[in-house]
């Protein structure tokens, strides 16, 4: 069997070992550092020995290295990953999530911010497709270890364009949910047609026998999906030594530390639902309830429609590509004509006069103090919160 | 292949809605009948697709499932899409997938000898769980059938997401 680079130790250092700035704070006894850390650490041989180096007194001082002793060139094969990780990071990619890109994942990001999870290496996912909720996509984990690739890793070539050299590989076996404000930049971005191959390999994978090849790790094989598309990959799982099956329990652990801000957006009541029920508390608060409006008889309502009392008809729209702006369409339910105002902080930012029946639509940015206010022909107001 | 005429037939049931002009009852007339259960349910294939999306993402309240997705797409695709049958062990081997049989059962695709003891026995595990919160009712004549479809979608956005199946 063919050595393969790097070893999985090397790996499982990489994704799990502590951080060098976490092992900073550990060794210099970082007051803010949780208990249960510390004790973790304390616990962990390769911890312990790495602190145990930062505390040994430095050797004796060896002697000046002459000016003159030249610096050797690299190997050849670093120069190669700098220049390709030159080339990526001077690419142009979309700053807009796109199915596609290949994101690269620093630091576990929940929607109230860092989640304080040590993270010592760069994660990257593949992003297929956008998902309901508007901060999560689905992909697949990417990695570099090429050397580990099976029949389910599409290796990644020349031909895809500036790639960092962090994507070697998509493991099309560890499907996973990102939450966009956790990553940190585009590695790549997979050509329309380079996607449809990894989609039609991962629909392969999934739905059809396995190919007839002999498992060899660390070697490569031109194929072709049941769809057509020219695919590199790996070849199929051998046995239970093959060290290819250890390299995915490692990557499946690794892809755990994308899971918790998933959870916690997706428990994260949505813009549309906060927006609701400040306006259903403030509408209790002054005896004017919030309340569903009856689905049209005809046709498929859209979205829900709220009423304020019998004064108002509210329908909430999403808008995909902004995070905290959202449109409202406002429908004035009473004959008389009143006047809608968007407030801010005193400040008056829209102001829209409704005739008997007649509606508006407000584009609002869900700002901190922004407020509906409602004034009859007399000028008296009602007013309801719309963001915190 | 089974999974493009599924793709096909499932894409708008509703067009499938035709006279048929031959005595003999078709499979598309079979595949309406199905769907007419469904509605008989107040279900409709998007009502199935956005829970089959939930259950998918591991939204709530499947947060629990986060962790098991890698293994549950390919159960559910090799059981209700595939074009050719594969035994779970060999799946099972093939993903290196630990306590394999214990996890289909937890899925609700596998049990002992017999079928589920028991209606509260599938209740119990995940698929049966997704099925009960559709609001099908298990214990009713139509059950089989209307589970059946409900899986057959489940897969289909295992596969496709719900949004490129429903398109």
């Amino acid at each position: 069997m063919r050595t393969l680079y790097p070893s999985l130790n090397l790996i499982e250092a990489h994704l799990f070992a502590p951080s060098d700035a976490l092992m900073r704070r550990w060794l210099e006894n970082d007051p803010l550092l949780p208990a249960a850390t510390r004790a973790a650490l304390e616990a962990d041989p390769l911890a312990r020995s790495r602190r145990a180096d930062g505390e040994a007194p430095p050797p004796d001082a060896e002697p000046a290295s002459s000016a003159a002793t030249p610096v050797p060139d690299p190997p050849r094969w670093l120069r190669e990953r700098i220049q390709q990780r030159v080339r990526a990071q001077r690419a142009t990619f979309s700053t807009v999530p796109t199915p596609g890109q290949i994101v690269r994942v620093d630091e576990a990001i929940g929607p109230d911010g860092p989640l304080e999870h040590d993270q010592p290496y760069p994660l990257a996912v593949l992003l297929d497709r956008p998902t309901d909720h508007r901060a999560i996509g689905y992909g697949w984990l990417v990695a570099a270890e090429t050397d580990y690739a099976s029949d389910a890793d599409l290796i990644l070539e020349e031909a895809d364009g500036p790639r960092d050299p962090l994507a070697g590989l998509v493991q099309l076996w560890n499907p996973v949910y990102v939450y966009l404000p956790s990553t940190h930049g585009v590695l790549a971005q997979l050509p329309p047609d380079r996607l449809a191959a990894v989609r039609a390999l991962a629909l392969d994978f999934l739905t059809q026998p396995p190919p007839d090849l002999r498992p060899e790790p660390g070697v490569l094989i031109e194929r072709r999906t049941s769809q057509g598309h020219r695919v590199l990959t790996g070849t199929p799982l051998g046995r239970s030594d093959d060290p290819r099956r250890r390299y995915r329990t490692l990557y499946r652990a690794a892809a755990d530390l994308l899971r918790e801000p998933v959870r916690l957006a997706q428990v994260q009541p949505t813009l549309a639902e906060r927006l609701w029920a400040r306006l259903r508390a403030a509408g209790e608060t002054i005896g004017l309830r919030l309340i569903l409006a009856p689905a049209p008889v005809m046709g498929e309502a859209a979205a829900e429609i709220h009423r304020l009392g019998d004064w108002l008809e509210l329908e909430w729209r999403e808008l995909p590509e902004e995070t905290e702006v959202f449109a409202l369409r406002v429908r004035n339910l009473q004959a008389a004509t009143c006047r809608i105002q968007v407030v801010r902080q005193n400040t008056v930012y829209q102001e829209h006069v409704l005739a008997g029946h007649q509606e508006t639509r407000l584009l609002i940015e869900a700002a901190p103090g922004t407020e509906l206010a409602l004034l009859d022909e007399r000028g008296e107001r009602l007013r309801w919160p719309l963001a915190a | 292949m089974f999974r493009n005429y599924l793709h096909d037939r499932l894409r708008d049931p509703w067009r499938q809605r035709r006279v048929e002009t031959d005595d003999a009852p078709d499979e598309a007339a079979a595949e309406v009948s199905l769907f007419e259960l469904l509605d008989d349910q107040g279900l409709t294939v998007g009502s199935i697709r956005q829970a089959a999306d939930d259950f998918l993402a591991a939204r709530p309240p499947w947060n629990e499932l986060a962790g098991e997705l890698w293994w549950i797409r390919p159960y559910l695709a090799r059981h209700f899409c595939a074009d050719k049958s594969e035994a779970l062990s060999a799946l099972a081997r093939r993903l290196d997938i630990p306590s394999h049989h214990y996890k289909a059962q937890q899925l609700g695709i596998t049990v002992v000898k017999g079928g589920f003891p028991t209606m509260d026995a599938f209740r119990a595990t995940h698929l049966g769980r997704w099925i009960d919160r559709l609001g099908i009712d298990l214990s009713g004549d139509d059950a089989p059938a209307q589970v059946r479809i409900a899986l057959q979608l489940l897969c289909q956005v295992a596969l496709y997401g719900s949004v490129a199946a429903a398109s």
